[in-house]
């Protein structure tokens, strides 16, 4: 039953917690009340109604007083005395005081959240601009919008850079859409190309050249490289003209402007410097020579490079692509195995279309773990320390601080420490800059550019850190009640929270994977390593050929072969784990005529196999004493099965149309990198193909004597071919740089496991120390009545271990999953064990173990009868 | 609906206005004011207990307590001499309002 005077008094008392509300006020209120309540009863609504549509129209105390004080105030908008004010400026220096003094009161748990943020940032920042550096690739091109790289998909789904050279020329007929292409013949990919100048005074400037490359007349239209000499409209306009790169212009001709110089070209073809470009180091194609292409090659379907094509700006991009997604497949004269999806990649993205992209993207995820890593043990130190400031927290609120304010404070505690952290880690990045390019080969730099975004980034970076970090402590102890925070300083900290459970599982867990990637980083480069590769390199001297001595070669080799210590020499187009030059032209008896072969081809020289230490499953290697086996041919285990030969010598052969016998079989060896499968290859030694095709002289010496030899040679070198330059080399680098990129990974990946292992481990090592602070007395209680030091070490390493085992069980299968994947991408690749990931357990259980008994000894080994009188 | 700002500048010459002849209490004041203006000017309680207030300390009204017929006290307010005053002058200045406002009506109406 209603009953209005019990209500009205409930509504009265309720009223009067107003400060500004006095009994005056709230007894004329009430008489307003009861009156609108008499009328609306007289209309019939029954009490109760009444009662709570008049209470609500009159609104609540708050409102209500805040209007009466509004009444009695001369300032507008003035705050109610009782409220506390938003910002007190005395209160905040206090907060910063109080802030000073709690760090130096602690400083060791204060170090470790410093050193932990600074540490996390640090990496952040690094990463923050190696990925900037990674997404702003090409973008300097003035048509990037309209610029696409031509690109093919393979039946298997694989994307091909490269397309045939008569491509773009039967498209850009087809489809005006296309207003310009440019195919890039990288000339000094397959063939030696030498440039020479000659000063009016001094000796030759020599130099070999790789990045050689022919392209079509509308190149510098649609690449817009920055011309420091010459002028991009007519620097192609003659066939003879060439345009050079700065750094490559330096080389021959020192600091001036060499427009109009002269540069000759192999020793036959004079050329004349048309221009000098500057690349910047974020485009994706940096050539040194550019030159005009001699030949149309509308006729050439062979694919070894790319070609780019600049498109009208109102085409659309989805109904152009669908138009030339099957152009190669109608326009190619021969019959294609499946369907080769012809297709367009923006310029912006070719740099990271192949496959870069996943690294950006696993390292950005790294350094948004490894930023919340360090935020978590921020937030768990803290929450872990608020029992020493449970005290203020209760003080604060009896005099009168509000929740908010509170919230305020512990906040701008965090934002100062991130602040300090963020000055810690922009030294710490200054100083690992120079390693990190030199880990990235790149020249990032913390202060160019685009400052005022980047320090934008920054400022905003260490604002979230701040807020994200100090939010959970700020939350938490601004919620205690002062009684409870008053009575006993520690009323919570026992309690064990679930967040810290959670977060410390987490930080081990992303740790753990980190050492479990590493691990197998490692394992895969040792794999490489030790696996045999089927040949071998060591004392395999490179020299580069040319055509001087490809008119003396045969004297030049007799002359090396002189020397004792010189013990074969043979010449090639390319180091046999380093070519991969593929051919469809390859016929055998049985073949299945509508298959089109995929095989690789090795132009090549006699006693090949004898520099590389190459075996023989079957048959014999090319002899210099049968004159027949110049048209002979050497096939790999892999070809034999690949053409269901089942004793493949003395079978007939047809490569490029030329026919002959296969004499042997050489076992299979491994090429270019473990990532790719070995495939079937033939070898061939006839003069047809040799001619433009060789590259390199290769030639074994003892190991004894290597610099004399040297020296032998690089003369000898020079005596057969003054007019170029020398270039000669060891091999063991060239195999060293196969698995360049791996190995580079692998040390990026140390870096971040060790980081995040120490992150982790400040982490703990703060946790196990507040931990046993807290349990002081209980140690100390326990030690009295006859405890052992390692059984309280034991007591106190307990939860932390669980807690790290627990992260190993998360960690496991989600390292496996990534590992594996990771794995499939190499042709050959070593095994998954368990062991693996139990030793990045074992590395995770005694980094965590190093910081815990640290403190649980520092615990145990106290004197009970000061730990018991603490407090 | 009249607006906020209206409702604010026309309150105290209404009440001003409303106690010229007799005084009077809150509930009666708001009972008045929705006679009068047929519930247009929507006032609440909340709203013009505080204002009453804040007039009597201005000193345009003052209060005195009553027990009325039923036995209950009731807050009467009664106009000040200075409350006739300021009410002369609102009237004043609302005439002016109200004589601009005419002759711009006018012209509106002359253009439509």
């Amino acid at each position: 039953m209603f009953d209005l005077e019990k209500a009205v008094r409930e509504w009265k008392k309720e009223l009067g917690s107003n400060p500004s509300l006095e009994a005056g006020f709230i007894a004329e209120l009430e008489e307003s009340l009861r009156d609108d309540i008499e009328e609306l009863v007289r209309q019939g609504m029954p009490e109760e109604q009444a009662f709570r549509q008049v209470a609500a129209e009159m609104g609540r105390a708050d409102a209500i007083g805040a209007e009466f004080h509004r009444a009695y105030t001369p300032r507008r908008s003035g705050r109610p005395s009782w409220r506390a004010p938003r910002f007190v400026p005395d209160l905040a220096w206090d907060y910063f005081r109080v802030a000073l003094r709690k760090f130096k009161r602690q400083k060791f748990g204060g170090l470790i959240n410093l050193s932990g943020l600074a540490a996390g940032l640090a990496v952040c920042i690094l990463i923050s601009l190696w990925v900037r550096d990674e997404l702003g690739y090409d973008k300097f091109l003035a048509n990037r919008d309209q610029l696409f790289l031509l690109t093919i998909e393979h039946p298997n789904g694989a994307l091909d850079p490269n397309v045939p050279y008569a491509l773009p020329p039967a498209l850009a007929r087809e489809y005006p859409e296309i207003r310009q292409y440019s195919r890039i013949y990288r000339i000094g990919l397959i063939t030696t190309c030498s440039f020479s100048f000659q000063p009016e005074n001094g000796p030759r400037v020599m130099h070999y050249e790789d990045s050689v490359n022919l392209v079509d007349a509308g190149f510098f239209s649609m690449f817009s490289f920055p011309f420091i000499h010459g002028d991009p409209g007519s620097a192609l306009r003659d066939p003879d003209s060439v345009v050079i790169r700065d750094e490559a212009a330096r080389k021959y001709f020192g600091e001036g402007n060499p427009v109009g110089r002269k540069l000759t070209f192999n020793n036959r073809h004079d050329l004349v410097v048309s221009g000098v470009i500057h690349v910047p180091a974020n485009a994706h194609f940096r050539p040194d020579f550019i030159t005009l292409l001699p030949n149309p090659l509308t006729g050439d379907w062979n694919w070894r490079d790319p070609s780019y094509v600049l498109l009208d700006p109102k085409v659309s991009l989805a109904s152009f692509k669908e138009k030339i997604a099957g152009s190669l497949n109608k326009n190619i004269p021969q019959q294609l195995p499946g369907t080769f999806k012809v297709g367009l990649l923006p310029i912006t993205k070719v740099h990271l279309g192949f496959g870069r992209l996943t690294y950006v993207y696993i390292f950005s995820i790294i350094a948004v773990f490894i930023l919340a890593i360090a935020c978590v043990n921020y937030m768990n130190l803290a929450t872990a320390r608020s029992g020493s400031r449970g005290r203020e927290v209760g003080l604060r609120k009896v005099v009168g601080a509000g929740r908010g304010q509170l919230i305020h404070q512990f906040l701008g505690e965090a934002l100062l420490m991130s602040a300090l952290a963020f000055g810690l880690a922009l030294a710490l990045a200054i100083l690992l800059l120079p390693f990190v390019n030199n880990l990235t080969g790149k020249a990032l730099t913390l202060f160019s550019g685009s400052g005022p975004v980047l320090a934008a980034y920054f400022l905003g970076l260490t604002a979230l850190v701040g807020i994200v970090a100090g939010s959970y402590p700020a939350f938490l102890l601004s919620a205690r009640r002062p009684v409870d925070a008053l009575r006993s300083a520690s009323s919570f900290r026992s309690r064990r929270s679930l967040f810290r459970v959670v977060s410390v599982v987490g930080q081990f867990t992303i740790s753990i994977l980190l050492i479990a990637s590493t691990l197998t980083i490692f394992r895969q480069l040792q794999y490489f390593r030790t696996r045999p590769l089927g040949l071998r390199t060591e004392h395999v001297l490179q020299v580069r050929y040319n055509p001087s001595l490809l008119q003396n070669f045969e004297s030049f080799k007799r002359e090396m072969l002189l020397n004792p210590r010189v013990l074969s020499v043979t010449r090639s187009q390319d180091v046999p784990y380093n070519e991969d030059y593929k051919t469809s032209g390859v016929e055998w008896d049985g073949k299945d005529p509508a298959l089109m072969p995929l095989i690789r081809y090795s132009i090549t020289d006699f006693d090949l196999f004898e520099t590389f230490g190459m075996e023989f499953a079957a048959g014999r290697s090319f002899s210099a004493e049968l004159p027949g086996d110049r048209v002979n041919y050497v096939i790999n285990e892999k070809a034999a099965g690949y053409m269901g030969l089942k004793e493949p010598v003395g079978q007939r052969l047809k490569f490029w149309g030329q026919e002959g016998r296969i004499i042997g079989v050489v076992k299979d060896y491994h090429h270019v990198s473990l990532h790719r499968e070995i495939l079937p290859q033939v070898f061939t030694i006839n003069p047809r193909f040799t001619a433009g095709a060789i590259k390199f002289i290769f030639i074994k010496v003892s190991p004894d004597g290597l610099p004399g030899t040297l020296r032998a040679i690089r003369e000898a070198a020079a005596r057969y071919a003054p007019d170029y330059p020398v270039e000669a080399a060891f091999l063991d680098r060239g195999t060293a740089a196969l698995y360049e990129s791996e190995k580079r990974l692998g040390k990026i990946f140390t870096a971040f496991a060790l980081l995040a292992v120490f992150i982790s481990c400040l982490g703990i090592l703060g946790l196990a120390a507040y931990s046993a602070e807290q349990r002081t007395k209980e140690i100390g209680v326990r030690k009295v009545l006859g405890s052992s030091v390692p059984g309280i070490i034991a007591l106190l390493s307990r939860q932390f271990s669980l807690w790290v085992l627990a992260a190993n069980l998360i960690a496991w299968p989600i390292a496996y999953y990534a590992m594996h994947r990771w794995l499939r991408g190499f042709a050959y690749r070593t095994v998954l064990g368990l062991d693996l990931f139990v030793a990045a357990g074992l590395i995770s259980l005694f980094a965590a173990a190093f910081p815990i008994v640290y403190q649980s000894l520092k615990a145990a080994v106290a004197d009970p009868v000061k730990t018991l009188r603490y407090e | 609906m009249i607006s906020k700002h209206l409702i604010a500048a026309s309150t105290k010459p209404i009440i001003l206005a409303l106690l010229y002849k007799e005084e009077s209490y809150g509930y009666q004041i708001l009972h008045r004011i929705r006679q009068v203006t047929g519930g247009r000017l929507a006032w609440s309680s909340a709203m013009l207990y505080p204002f009453l207030h804040r007039l009597e300390k201005d000193g345009f009204i003052r209060s005195k307590w009553k027990i009325s017929g039923a036995g209950r006290m009731r807050k009467y307010y009664l106009l000040t001499e200075r409350g006739r005053k300021e009410l002369a002058a609102e009237k004043e200045q609302w005439f002016s309002v109200h004589d601009a406002l005419q002759s711009f009506w006018a012209e509106v109406g002359a253009s439509d």
